[in-house]
């Protein structure tokens, strides 16, 4: 009982902690790992190898439990940074302004389209800055209003990142699907997202109507740069990944780098060693964040599966699994406020490990698949904590609260949309 | 570095054209007509407010002035003013580090060109009371010129206003009401100029 308690003890601390940023999750992953581990009675050392110890098992071991997800972002976000030297990623903004011609809404779907399309390889903020500094100043000066600039680029951030492969192998290995399952129930959240993402710009720029804007926004070195020239072709780049994992049934990593290759030939750059090898290196800084939280991840994920946590632990966490299809909907329907301000089902932080505690105790893989799907929509559309989402609100001029006020109810619409077509059918 | 600035409103305007997401689209005789037409419209609706300060005139039409002091994070791009038109109110917002930015960018320009920090909050205004202007009229001057033909696609063509022309107009409404030698888009350019410096 006792050990119950400390658990949860050091569990809520760690929450109010990372909500309160006190402590980022990057530390309090691995030190609720051994935290908890020492709590169950889970031994330090031991001379016998074939006791599970915290420095053998929750430390050394769980340092590379998560190396297949550590090696998909980080080929995705090499993958991204080719896609972007390309130049490919501003020319398919350039088209997309082209495309969207001089009406506000047209143009306004256009660039979430052509967003989204530009954050499927890796939607980080680099990326978001990219694109960012580009399409808001357009559209602001095409007269939609800076809150609704920033609304579409977030909604393109989601859309994007609903059809990132290189996070795949983190769910195959925290929740135990498999990568058939991912590509066989994918569609479930998407296709709600795509159209509520659709119908929420429709909503806020007819809403604007009645109101006209114009804003005189200084041009930058960055965007009075001529834009590279990229053989039409390569515009197809961002979406080569998918092609090969769905089409090909290729597996993330090689399809990655297939991907890449072909993506040069398309391109057809001058010096595309340079590109492969530069892109590597600032590819693996950009995601150096998400390596180290994936370390902790895996040690946490190490010390619940002890049979000392698991024992302590499995009791509690069967409580409160649910077992209906409607019980599924409703647990992740209220988990969503627990998404916001880093909370404990916060994907980008502790809600993986909360996750993989879930289907340790018995949590239907499929059932939380969906769950995690959703929720990561919920954490990328609303959460004011987002690094992307604090720079575009900064860029914008309007508080992150704005975009969350917004935003929240479209983003319980696809949780409640999706979690009731998608329960009945994975459960 | 002066050399490399246009300083004619016609080059200036060009500058300003070539800001159009569109601008690729639109066929090259028409290019010189959307510059020319825009600076035109522009000192036309200056011409109606002559004698009159910018102040005067923001107040006799009831536009609510907001100085927002807001420093972005995204240094790239920066926001100088902005209009939200509505029938019932309609407010200018200004910000504050883009004047600042205006103003320090003159610091070192010949006599002349150089303008001080409550002409810069005088330029913002007018360019912006310029878009008021155009909204209460119900039509901006891109909408006011003929459309582009941007594209054919299977014998529909696809026609669409250029928005920079609004801009081109604003600017040449700004530079004849505050008085300016240029037209405001060259302090845009010794801006982005003395960033450049600055790096290198």
């Amino acid at each position: 009982m006792l050990s119950v308690i400390g658990i949860i003890v050091v569990f809520l601390v760690s929450v109010v902690l990372m909500m309160r940023k006190k402590m980022p999750a990057i530390i309090a992953m691995p030190l609720m790992a051994i935290l908890f581990a020492l709590i169950a009675g889970v031994p330090v050392m031991s001379s016998d190898p074939e006791t599970v110890t915290i420095f053998g098992n929750v430390l050394k071991g769980g340092s590379t439990k998560m190396a297949e997800a550590m090696a998909g972002v980080m080929f995705g976000a090499w993958f991204s940074k080719i896609v972007t030297r390309l130049g490919i990623s501003k020319a398919i903004v350039q088209k997309a302004a082209e495309l969207g011609g001089d009406n506000t809404l047209v143009s306004a779907i256009v660039f979430y389209i052509a967003a989204s399309i530009i954050f499927i390889p890796n939607m980080s903020l680099g990326s978001v800055m990219l694109v960012g500094n580009i399409i808001i100043p357009i559209m602001i000066t095409m007269g939609i209003s800076t809150v609704n600039a920033g609304i579409i680029t977030i909604l393109a951030c989601v859309s994007g990142a609903s059809l990132n492969v290189s996070g795949w192998p983190q769910i195959v290995q925290t929740l135990g699907v498999t990568e058939a399952q991912i590509r066989e129930y994918l569609w479930i959240g998407i296709v709600p997202l795509y159209i509520v993402c659709l119908a929420a710009i429709v909503f806020f720029i007819k809403r604007d109507n009645g109101k006209r804007r114009a804003a005189w926004a200084m041009p930058s070195e960055e965007t009075s740069s001529r834009t590279q020239k990229v053989p039409a072709l390569a515009y197809l780049a961002p979406v080569i990944p998918l092609i090969m994992v769905f089409a090909l049934k290729i597996d993330i990593i090689p399809a990655i780098m297939i991907s890449a290759v072909i993506t040069l030939l398309l391109a057809r750059p001058k010096n595309p060693i340079h590109i492969l090898s530069s892109a590597m290196v600032e590819g693996i800084q950009e995601v150096a964040g998400a390596l180290g939280l994936f370390i902790g991840i895996g040690m946490l994920l190490v010390a619940v599966q002890t049979p000392q946590v698991s024992s302590v632990l499995t009791p509690l966490i069967e409580a409160i699994i649910p077992s209906t299809v409607v019980g599924y909907i409703l647990f992740f329907t209220i988990s969503v406020p627990f998404v916001l301000y880093r909370g404990p089902m916060n994907i980008a932080g502790l809600g993986l490990g909360v996750f993989a505690l879930l289907v340790a105790s018995g949590m239907n893989p499929l059932g939380a698949f969906l769950g995690y799907r959703v929720l990561n929509f919920v954490q990328i559309m609303c959460d004011p904590t987002n690094s992307f989402t604090v720079w575009i609100a900064d860029f914008t001029k309007n508080d992150t609260i704005v975009y969350l006020k917004k935003i929240l109810p479209w983003a319980i619409a696809v949780v409640v949309i999706s979690l009731t077509i998608g329960m009945p059918i994975v459960l | 570095m002066r050399d490399s600035i246009p300083i004619t409103d016609e080059e200036l305007g060009f500058r300003e054209l070539e800001q159009d997401s569109l601008y690729r689209k639109i066929p090259e005789p028409m290019k010189e007509f959307y510059v020319k037409e825009s600076l035109q419209k522009g000192r036309e609706a200056a011409g109606q407010w002559r004698g009159k300060r910018i102040q005067e005139a923001l107040e006799e039409k009831g536009i609510e002035v907001v100085m927002k002091a807001h420093q972005s994070m995204a240094k790239m791009v920066r926001l100088r003013g902005e209009i939200c038109f509505t029938k019932e109110k309609s407010s200018i917002t200004v910000y504050e580090d883009s004047l600042q930015s205006m103003a320090e960018a003159c610091m070192a320009l010949p006599k002349g060109f150089s303008i001080s920090r409550e002409k810069c909050l005088e330029v913002h205004l007018a360019h912006e009371f310029f878009h008021y202007l155009e909204f209460e009229e119900g039509k901006t001057v891109a909408e006011k010129l003929p459309k582009a033909q941007i594209g054919k696609f299977f014998g529909w063509t696809r026609m669409a206003s250029i928005q920079q022309s609004s801009e081109i107009a604003a600017h040449a409404f700004a530079k004849e009401m505050c008085g300016l030698k240029v037209l405001p888009n060259y302090y845009d350019m010794v801006y982005i100029e003395r960033q450049r410096e600055k790096k290198n």
